[in-house]
């Protein structure tokens, strides 16, 4: 990424933050950071999608997307065809990094990659012992990141817990993790029985890398197997799914490309290649995965 | 007047083991269709008439032209009830 940003302590953190994710585009991108005395207050009348906090235009008439995070405090307009982005940030929020670096920066990157053909999903990755490649798509809620800190601690392969890129082009379709610490609620935390861990004090969670669980980090994964993953109250079951259905699914865990209309088509066309390479499932979790060593890796043959 | 029909310019298409997933961009809704729908969709890229979507079932599948032309109707009301295709002047 090519930062600029006058203020060092930013430019700083944002540096920091974007060299940890350990994600290496194969092109710099343009991001420009400043800060504004005022929240952003302008109207946009396009199309919008609103996500917790944010809200994107997107669509004619120049087909740049605008994200405006919480009211105006944050404000970013992101040139989807070259992928540079400027962001602007009123003080009070810009004195506080944790408070907009993944709420609000990490969407705009995500924009921004798309330029590359990166395409953002909310999934987990993972490689199990055999060496298969894992992608386990789902909600907030759906326990994808309880199951990586699970399967790292059993010793496999982890890369996020929820920030996941599809990269457009490799055949067959790769993942790349934005590397960050998972990301444990307190009922997952107490279920794995973990202790220690970084505070993740915006979040309300606790933050543990792979390796601090006993497994390894990995950085890109071709997935074998796409799993849509839900909690539930009985034992945990692997059904498989038909690609289509997965398609459908996957789509809605990979919403961005709702604001770039012009590759749609290329977006449905990657999700689906995802689809057909790989064996998909809808997993249900229950709380038996805590007692079986091997349970998932021993549900798929 | 002859009525036409295609699908909206604003849907996408993907086949996949012969079933279609539809993805509504305005509507930010997706679905999946079964094989019948994909042929129909399909040619639905470009403007067609009931009957050419009858010849299409028709040319694709076993089925007689009567059990076609429901099957056409059919998906062709619900498509437009969905803003998934549109219907043109002649």
């Amino acid at each position: 990424m090519r930062l600029a940003c006058d203020r060092a302590d930013l430019r700083m953190a944002v540096e920091r933050w974007l060299a940890d994710s350990q994600l290496t585009a194969p092109r710099a991108l343009d991001l420009e950071l400043a800060v504004a005395g005022e929240p952003w207050g302008g109207r946009d009348l396009r199309p919008c999608l609103r996500q917790p906090d944010i809200d994107l235009f997107y669509g004619p008439p120049d087909g740049a997307l605008r994200l405006v995070w919480r009211g105006g405090a944050g404000h970013a307009v992101v040139d989807l065809a070259s992928g540079a982005a400027r962001v602007t940030l009123v003080e009070a929020a810009a004195a506080r990094p944790e408070s907009w670096l993944r709420p609000f920066l990490l969407l705009v990157v995500a924009a921004q990659y798309r330029a590359l053909g990166w395409s953002h999903v909310h999934a987990a990755t993972a490689v199990d012992p055999r060496g298969r490649g894992w992608l386990v798509a789902g909600d907030s809620r759906s326990g994808k990141s309880t199951t990586a800190a699970l399967l790292a601690s059993r010793g496999w392969g982890v890369g996020t817990d929820d920030t996941a890129f599809l990269l457009d082009g490799t055949r067959p379709v790769a993942v790349l993790a934005w590397r960050e610490p998972i990301a444990l609620r307190d009922d997952g935390y107490r279920l794995l029985g973990l202790t220690g861990g970084a505070a993740l004090e915006r979040r309300g969670k606790t933050g543990f890398f792979p390796d601090e669980l006993g497994g390894r980090w990995v950085d890109r994964v071709t997935p074998e197997i796409v799993a849509i993953a839900a909690v539930h109250e009985g034992p945990t079951t692997l059904e498989p799914l038909r690609p289509a259905l997965a398609v459908a699914d996957l789509l809605s865990w990979s919403l961005l490309f709702v604001v770039d209309p012009g590759r749609a088509q290329r977006h449905l066309e990657l999700v689906t290649r995802l689809a057909s390479q790989a064996r998909c499932y809808r997993l249900r979790l229950g709380k038996d995965i805590f007692e079986h060593r091997d349970l998932l890796s021993e549900l798929v043959p | 007047m002859t009525v036409r029909y295609q699908r909206h310019p604003n849907v996408r298409l993907t086949a996949l083991e012969g079933e279609g997933v539809v993805l509504h961009l305005d509507e930010r809704r997706y679905f999946t269709v079964n094989a019948t729908g994909l042929t129909l969709l399909e040619a639905l890229v470009e403007p067609r008439t009931l009957d050419d979507l009858v010849s299409a079932l028709i040319g694709e599948y076993e089925v007689q032209p009567p059990e076609a032309r429901a099957t056409a109707e059919t998906f062709l009301r619900q498509c437009l009830d969905r803003g998934v295709v549109r219907t043109l002047e002649a």
